[in-house]
């Protein structure tokens, strides 16, 4: 049954992604007010599908590929359905809809199911653990999408090319706020899942393993978000700059993630 | 063209009565000194709609005055009183002109007028092609005219079926169309684009560098649009002075701007000086490294007042006159080409209209059919149960519940056709054959509201 409500969520978040699309194309003048609708009805669905699962497996769609990118589609549409509440950053959901749809659709593809018991799920420090990274993941995704819009504004402005991009994204104050409340969110919820994974690490496997490719990714995308943070907040670069720090960052650790998934042989359920 | 179509509106145009008119005068027919002779106040307004109402052959009535246009719409009762009336209470407003008040207004009837009120609130007979202000001003019209009760009630059935048409016809247009899109005028393009870099202007802080007209007219829709604290910097003091009083600012002396542009987000720049004062290496030495948040320069002056390299610096915005009167162009091209889709929504709107209107006519043939079938329900209980007198209170009374819903049952089929007949212009012969099946003698139907 959480299968279902999986899928529809999924349909949900394509149709609102088809929605955002269509008026961007059209050139309007941002989202309307019911676009949204569809993500909170998708957001629903997938909180159903969430529950489901729990109940049908007793632990919650954290453990395994499906599962894990099923949870941060959530996370990612939580976002998007957080950010819609604000009537000018609604049109983020031209980005995020379709990256919350994508990331479900490929969840779906691989099996939303449980991973055997060597990967079983162990309590409560592990669903911290993976819950707050996701959370740390999802922020800066939102973070990512809103800086790489407000380079685009950016652009349309500095130019003075005012197109669809000019009319559809928000204005700059608004991404930048956006983003600048998804990267601390990402960043609190990355350190604190680093944190909570560590401790967990050096109380069951009695170590931190240095040799796994999941921590050294996990490093490198935090670096990569501290330095996206501290472009941000230091002071020391300009929106611009920080916004560029903050998406350059997002694309090096995915695609990192994407070649160590290919080349390293049995990377796990993560990585 | 269908031939079913051609046949309707052939059909149509044979039995369409169009007792509405508007006369009036715009930008159009009139030039603004003309145009402000025949402008009325709110207080006018009402006095001039009660006088017309008075005069005779005129049942409704509502007064639209703006800067742009004055015209008077009229539900008329006997059209060859009601116009003349209408032209001369406008030419009285008007007084003495340089020709007679006749060769300033026009005069249009029936769906013309109708037609003309559902442009008009959509924009398209603006100057300023899909302009949102004229909705809110029909809308003050409307009320306005509503405002007159009893005797002298100007607004009745027709004309709250008309204007609330009306209103939600520019509704329509501006939701389902671009019309009112993308700013329309220098100062609302420079709003606009501030809209675009701080979002809402609340609380931010501008500047306006030399007073002159256009610099006070943006300053005036930053104003508007939440900008609450600004500085006006003039070498003519007395003039910045007063400027800065009628927006609630402060002046500076012209030389201090460079020190107050540090506090500033919006500076709109319109000085006479013959080259540019705000240059790329001045800036750079007087402002700060690195400008933690924007900066939007709004030059208008001509001479530029504003060195071009200065927009290349982060953060910093430079729009001059020539950027923004390109936005305002390329969004009225835009504007234009939305036309056929919001002449397409009057149109059927209009259609819409006027199909309600003609099923009016039936109006008074139904009520006399339901006045007739009622008086012979009455008669009819009212014998039996003057025979069944051993009914009780209840039983009577259930009697009369479902002698009412029968013949309420009964006459919803016919009414219903009637007046759907009336709406396709077919009501003359049904009519007809429904006044020989009941045997009705006359057609009553002077009823219009």
């Amino acid at each position: 049954m959480h299968v279902v409500a999986y899928a529809l969520a999924a349909v949900l978040y394509l149709a609102a992604s088809f929605r955002y699309t269509l008026r961007f194309v059209r050139g309007r003048s941002g989202a309307t007010a019911n676009v949204p609708l569809l993500v909170y009805a998708g957001v629903a669905c997938h909180v159903v599908g969430v529950g489901l699962y729990w109940a049908s497996f007793g632990e919650p769609p954290l453990v395994g590929l499906g599962p894990s990118l099923a949870s941060l589609a959530l996370l990612i549409a939580l976002g998007l359905a957080g950010a819609a509440l604000h009537t000018a950053a609604r049109s983020i959901g031209l980005i995020l809809a379709p990256v919350a749809g994508f990331l479900l659709v490929l969840a779906l593809a691989i099996g939303i199911e449980p991973m055997g018991s060597v990967l079983a799920f162990r309590g409560s420090w592990l669903m911290i653990h993976i819950s707050t990274s996701f959370l740390g993941y999802a922020g800066w995704v939102v973070a990512a999408a809103a800086a790489s819009m407000y380079l685009l504004q950016l652009r349309q402005l500095k130019h003075k090319q005012l197109g669809a991009i000019f009319e559809f994204f928000p204005p700059l104050e608004t991404l930048d706020r956006l983003s600048e409340w998804a990267l601390i969110t990402g960043f609190a919820g990355l350190t604190l899942g680093i944190a909570v994974g560590w401790a967990w690490t050096i109380r069951f496997e009695g170590g931190f393993r240095w040799s796994d490719p999941k921590v050294v990714w996990a490093i490198l995308a935090w670096s990569a978000l501290l330095l996206a943070h501290w472009a941000r907040f230091s002071g020391r670069r300009t929106l611009r700059q920080a916004a560029l720090w903050n998406v350059g960052g997002f694309g090096v650790v995915s695609l990192a993630y994407v070649v160590a998934k290919i080349v390293i042989p049995r990377t796990g359920f993560f990585l | 063209m269908t031939l079913e179509t051609e046949v309707r509106r052939s059909v149509r145009s044979e039995v369409e009565f169009k007792p509405f008119v508007v006369v009036g005068t715009s930008y159009r027919t009139a030039p603004i000194e003309v145009r402000e002779r025949f402008a009325f106040s709110s207080t006018e307004i009402t006095d001039s709609l009660a006088h017309v109402l008075d005069g005779g052959g005129v049942s409704e009535a509502a007064l639209l005055s703006t800067c742009n246009r004055t015209e008077l719409y009229g539900h008329l009762s006997e059209p060859e009183r009601g116009i003349p009336h209408i032209i001369a209470m406008l030419a009285r407003q008007a007084g003495e002109l340089p020709k007679p008040a006749e060769r300033y207004l026009y005069v249009k009837r029936g769906s013309d007028a109708v037609k003309h009120l559902y442009r008009v609130v959509s924009g398209l007979d603006s100057m300023v092609l899909g302009e949102t202000q004229i909705q809110g001003q029909v809308r003050d019209a409307y009320e306005a005219a509503r405002g007159l009760t009893g005797q002298r009630q100007a607004v009745r059935a027709v004309f709250n079926r008309l204007f609330q048409g009306a209103l939600s016809v520019g509704g329509r247009v501006r939701s389902e169309t671009r019309i009112a899109e993308g700013a329309a005028s220098i100062p609302s393009a420079a709003v606009e684009l501030a809209r675009k870099i701080f979002g809402s202007l609340r609380g931010r802080r501008g500047m306006v560098i030399g007073a002159g007209d256009m610099g006070e007219l943006t300053l005036q829709c930053l104003v508007d649009e939440g900008v609450s604290s600004f500085i006006v910097a003039s070498r003519n003091m007395l003039r910045a002075q007063k400027v800065a009083e009628k927006f609630g600012g402060t002046s500076v002396p012209f030389t201090e701007f460079w020190e107050k542009l540090p506090e500033t987000d919006i500076v709109i720049t319109s000085t006479a000086a013959p080259h540019a004062m705000i240059t790329r290496d001045e800036f750079r030495r007087r402002m700060p490294a690195k400008l933690r948040s924007p900066l939007f320069f709004i030059d208008i002056a001509i001479p530029r007042d504003v060195e071009s390299a200065v927009g290349d610096l982060p953060n910093v915005f430079l729009y001059t006159i020539d950027d923004l009167q390109h936005i305002v162009t390329a969004n009225h091209e835009r504007r234009r080409a939305e036309v056929p889709k919001a002449e397409a929504i009057v149109e059927q709107e209009v259609e819409s209209f006027w199909r309600w209107y003609s099923g009016l006519r039936a109006v008074p043939f139904i009520r006399r059919l339901r006045e007739q079938a009622e008086a012979v329900r009455q008669l009819e209980v009212d014998r039996v149960l003057t025979q069944l007198n051993h009914l009780s209170e209840g039983d009577q009374e259930r009697v009369e519940r479902l002698t009412r819903d029968l013949l309420k049952k009964i006459l919803h089929q016919p009414t219903a056709r009637m007046r759907a007949a009336a709406e396709d212009g077919r009501e003359h012969d049904i009519l007809e054959a429904a006044q020989y099946l009941f045997g009705f003698e006359e057609d009553g139907r002077a009823e219009d509201s």
